[in-house]
């Protein structure tokens, strides 16, 4: 029996190991790919987080900032975002969508830097004060609800006459006709729907 | 959500209606492309726990009250939801400027320990960050609070908190769009099928949501708004708000 018991311990060694790989597989099950795996935690203490993705308005980095520039958005900050990321919208504006000069000055400088900017007392001051994405520029709220249909405003605004600019607008190109979500969102906290 | 909201989103749309109504014939080419923000580098298609999807602030239950959401992991089938949690070695944060210098004032801080069903969060914040930009600690001091993923914690009059699987609440015809602008199209997947080439220079009516039934990781902040003023703030403040993830 002696001589057994070394080749019983590898067996069980082995089986622990190939458990272990299976288990480290199958965390990754809901991903694809082998980088995609969730990552066992660390300690937190004294640790220093690098940034890897931002966001703030919607569709300015995918729309608007070419697409060789995206992580340099990702990885950036709002206080360099006029400098940084200004040609690319108006860029986008002219170049993409055709139109003029002035008018793309004017998108670009109400959606950099890229923060959601939101006025949180105006809704106080007037309860019918306008509450959707960049409604501040005109004295509403801003910020953005879960109801707004970010494509369409902005579709609308880069390629229609959404913000009342006629010329040379690009029919086809200014609603994308999904016209609001799939599922009712809550009336109550926490307002985003169930899963399904 | 606070009900004047919904009368003036019909109106956007009706604007929106005039714009096609109203609109000329001018076909310009479309070289780019549009999600929300899903997807839009390889490194965080590759590693969706990284990818934020959407950032929402909004009227809470009433107007003293201010709730935000980040969106990430989308899109997430029914079946690859199974499972899915947070991932416990990103730092995920809403950031607020209320100085209007683009640096953030207040950070919010979720992070994720355990796995499955037995997931908890814990925030910290809103707080003056230990530092600012692109490099970031967990703020000094305790949480604000703790406790499972997928329940609501805290309290309707304070800070309330829920973080977990929900329905992604962005909608788009990203397939139409991809046809129209196919070279920002995801690097794997179905939608990664599309192109090289524009199959298409308009959208289709009616448009189909590619994000009908999916789902996506949601971080969810209720608070009194005072939470994120300026101490000097006036009577008509400014905020700021965007989201990062760190690793």
């Amino acid at each position: 029996m002696l001589p057994f018991i070394p080749r019983r311990t590898a067996t069980l060694a082995a089986t622990l190991i190939l458990t272990a790989l299976s288990l480290g597989c199958s965390r990754t099950a809901d991903q694809q790919g082998l980088i995609t795996g969730t990552r066992p935690a660390v300690s937190r203490s004294g640790r220093v987080f690098t940034q890897r993705e931002r966001l703030g308005n919607p569709l300015v980095s995918e729309v608007m900032i070419r697409k060789a520039h995206h992580h340099a958005d990702n990885t950036g900050i709002p206080s360099t975002d006029v400098a940084e990321f200004t040609d690319d919208l108006t860029g986008f504006i002219t170049g993409v969508a055709g139109r003029d000069a002035g008018y793309a000055s004017t998108i670009a400088g109400a959606l950099l830097p890229d923060v959601l900017v939101t006025y949180p007392r105006r809704d106080n001051a007037n309860p019918a004060t306008p509450v959707f994405w960049l409604s501040w520029v005109f004295g509403g709220y801003g910020g953005r609800s879960l109801t707004d249909d970010v494509v369409d405003i902005g579709l609308g605004a880069l390629f229609g006459s959404l913000l009342g600019n006629t010329n040379n607008v690009t029919p086809g190109l200014t609603t994308d006709n999904v016209n609001g979500n799939d599922v009712a969102f809550g009336a109550a906290f926490p307002y985003v729907a169930a899963a399904h | 959500m606070s009900p004047q909201r919904f009368p003036l989103r019909r109106a956007a749309i009706s604007i929106a209606a005039l714009v096609m109504a109203g609109a000329g014939s001018l076909g310009i080419a479309l070289r780019s492309s549009l999600a929300s923000d899903h997807q839009d580098t390889p490194e965080v298609e590759l590693h969706p726990r990284l990818d934020i999807n959407d950032v929402y602030a909004f009227p809470g239950s009433n107007a003293d009250r201010i709730a935000l959401v980040l969106t990430t992991s989308s899109p997430l089938t029914p079946a690859a939801s199974v499972g899915a949690v947070f991932d416990p070695d990103i730092l995920y944060q809403i950031k607020v400027d209320n100085t209007g210098d683009g640096v953030e004032d207040l950070v919010l801080q979720f992070t994720f320990d355990g796995a499955g069903d037995a997931q908890q969060v814990t925030m910290h914040g809103p707080v003056a960050p230990g530092q600012a930009g692109r490099l970031n600690t967990i703020v000094a001091g305790g949480p604000t609070m703790s406790g499972p993923t997928n329940t609501v914690l805290g309290s309707a009059s304070a800070v309330q908190l829920f973080a977990g699987l929900r329905d992604d609440p962005f909608y788009i015809d990203l397939e139409q769009f991809f046809r129209i602008i196919p070279d920002r199209a995801p690097v794997q997947g179905p939608l990664s099928k599309i192109g090289p080439k524009p199959e298409a220079s308009a959208f289709r009516n009616p448009g189909v949501d590619f994000l009908r039934g999916i789902n996506a990781l949601g971080v969810v902040v209720e608070l009194p708004e005072s939470m994120l003023l300026a101490p000097n703030a006036g009577a008509d403040p400014k905020l700021g708000i965007w989201a990062t993830t760190s690793r």
